[in-house]
């Protein structure tokens, strides 16, 4: 039986709710933009165009890009990453990944390990660029980062990573899935050739799209996924010219433009005061957590990235997350798509129960939680 | 009397209207007939523009022509 409101602790998973500026988006989008963008000559066709170049703009002036044609538009942030994978690493050579990566990164290049076209190899993320530097090779063509992990409180010090290869003159692909909106940062000053962002964690969009952020037009890379677009049809490639290139097919209008709305909001809040915001919830729960009896928290002795993963000797986090959901509050157990993190961190086999803050996510509530853990504790079943 | 510039892509188009807009210059987007490339889309705008509009343009490194 629930009781009192939801208190939403999975912001890691998707941001909820989705403010004021990403509803009426929403809305706007589907009854007055509703075109498809880039197709047809009409008022709602070119008020689509225009609404997902908007939407390129924002994501530019938030993460400090000199051109908004760097921005591509996929439909979340593992389709991003995909193509940021293949793009740099498809034709070959040697790849470094940190161990705190997400499935949405690991995978794709476990494909590219598994088919014999890369040789694969991870590097320890606490060591960061230390890491990095022992490792590159002659033929090494791509280096990927989790900037922040979605496990628990973890950021890559994703600025000297950068440094290390770009000095090396090697390609470095960031995850942001759990920073984008929660971190300030800058691709260039990250010295990221792509970052890959989702629409609907920080930013506070919807499901449905994501983007790779370049850090200059590539139009040197290979095309990744093909078909139709809103130029050149005859030709039997993808076009040229960015963002284009990389984009086949209809784009997710709705989802964009509700992405536009979230940075929007990001911007207009600052993603510093965000990060601060969560840096002090994290606080607070770290200590409360810390205090309760049969629990153990898996922080790793990082702080920053508003995730924490506990376990408790009383029940198994599924369980505990069954418990807690009666409680009306939301929380995620298991392995959360990231065995790799979860191995380097030593938590059970089963996974953890996973408690994420975001810039919504207020103080009063994470004391809620707490107390609502205890009455599970004492009387769960 | 109205002039267009021609983009090989929706995105430069509508990146074109922006920095046209920016230096106050009232452009429209728009979809072309489909020719001998296959797609075209412009950005009409009025004549006596076309001048320091393609200056503006051609500052930020956008590909557009004239026909």
């Amino acid at each position: 039986m629930r009781c009192g409101k939801l208190l939403y602790f999975d912001s890691a998973a998707t941001s909820y709710p989705k403010s004021r500026a990403v509803r009426r988006a929403v809305r706007r989008a589907i009854l007055f933009e509703g075109g498809n963008p880039g197709r047809g000559a009409h008022a709602l066709s070119l008020r689509a165009a225009e609404r997902v170049y908007g939407a390129r703009c924002a994501l530019a002036e938030l993460f400090s890009l000199s051109d908004e044609r760097c921005v591509v538009f996929t439909k979340n942030a593992t389709e991003a990453l995909n193509l940021g994978v293949n793009a740099f690493a498809g034709t070959g050579g040697h790849v470094l990944c940190c161990n705190m990566a997400h499935n949405a990164l690991a995978r794709p290049l476990y494909a590219l390990a598994d088919a014999g076209r890369i040789r694969l190899e991870v590097f320890d993320a606490r060591r960061g660029a230390e890491a990095v530097a022992e490792r590159l090779c002659p033929d090494t063509v791509l280096v990927c980062a989790t900037h922040a992990s979605n496990i628990c409180p973890f950021i890559a010090d994703a600025t000297a990573i950068g440094r290390v290869c770009r000095a090396a003159g090697v390609p470095f692909l960031l995850d942001a899935a759990q920073s984008a909106g929660h971190l300030p940062f800058s691709v260039d000053a990250l010295g990221a050739d792509a970052v890959c962002v989702p629409s609907h964690k920080g930013l506070g969009g919807i499901m449905g799209a994501g983007a790779i952020l370049f850090a200059r037009p590539r139009e040197d890379l290979p095309q990744f996924l093909s078909g139709g677009g809103g130029a050149a049809p005859r030709a039997r490639e993808m076009p040229q010219e960015l963002p284009e290139r990389f984009e086949a097919g209809t784009l997710p209008l709705v989802a964009i433009a509700a992405m536009e709305a979230g940075v929007r909001d990001v911007l207009a809040r600052g993603a510093e005061e965000i990060a601060s915001h969560v840096r002090l919830l994290e606080g607070a729960l770290i200590e409360d957590l810390s205090a309760m009896a049969g629990v153990r928290l898996y922080t790793g002795g990082f702080r920053g990235g508003g995730v924490i993963s506990l376990s408790c000797e009383r029940f198994a986090p599924e369980h505990l997350a069954a418990l807690l959901d009666e409680e009306g509050v939301a929380v995620r157990a298991g392995l959360h798509c990231a065995p790799l993190a979860h191995a380097s961190l030593g938590t059970p086999p089963t996974g953890t129960l996973r408690v994420s803050v975001d810039g919504q996510t207020r103080l009063c509530d994470c004391r809620r939680l707490v107390d609502r853990l205890y009455r599970v504790l004492e009387n769960g079943i | 009397m109205e002039r267009t510039l021609y983009f090989g892509s929706v995105s430069s188009a509508s990146r074109g209207k922006r920095l046209l807009a920016a230096a106050r210059i009232r452009a429209h987007l728009i979809k072309l007939e489909s020719d001998e490339e296959g797609c075209a889309w412009g950005l009409r705008l009025r004549e006596e523009e076309l001048l320091r509009a393609a200056q503006v343009l051609r500052a930020e490194g956008v590909r557009y022509e004239v026909r």
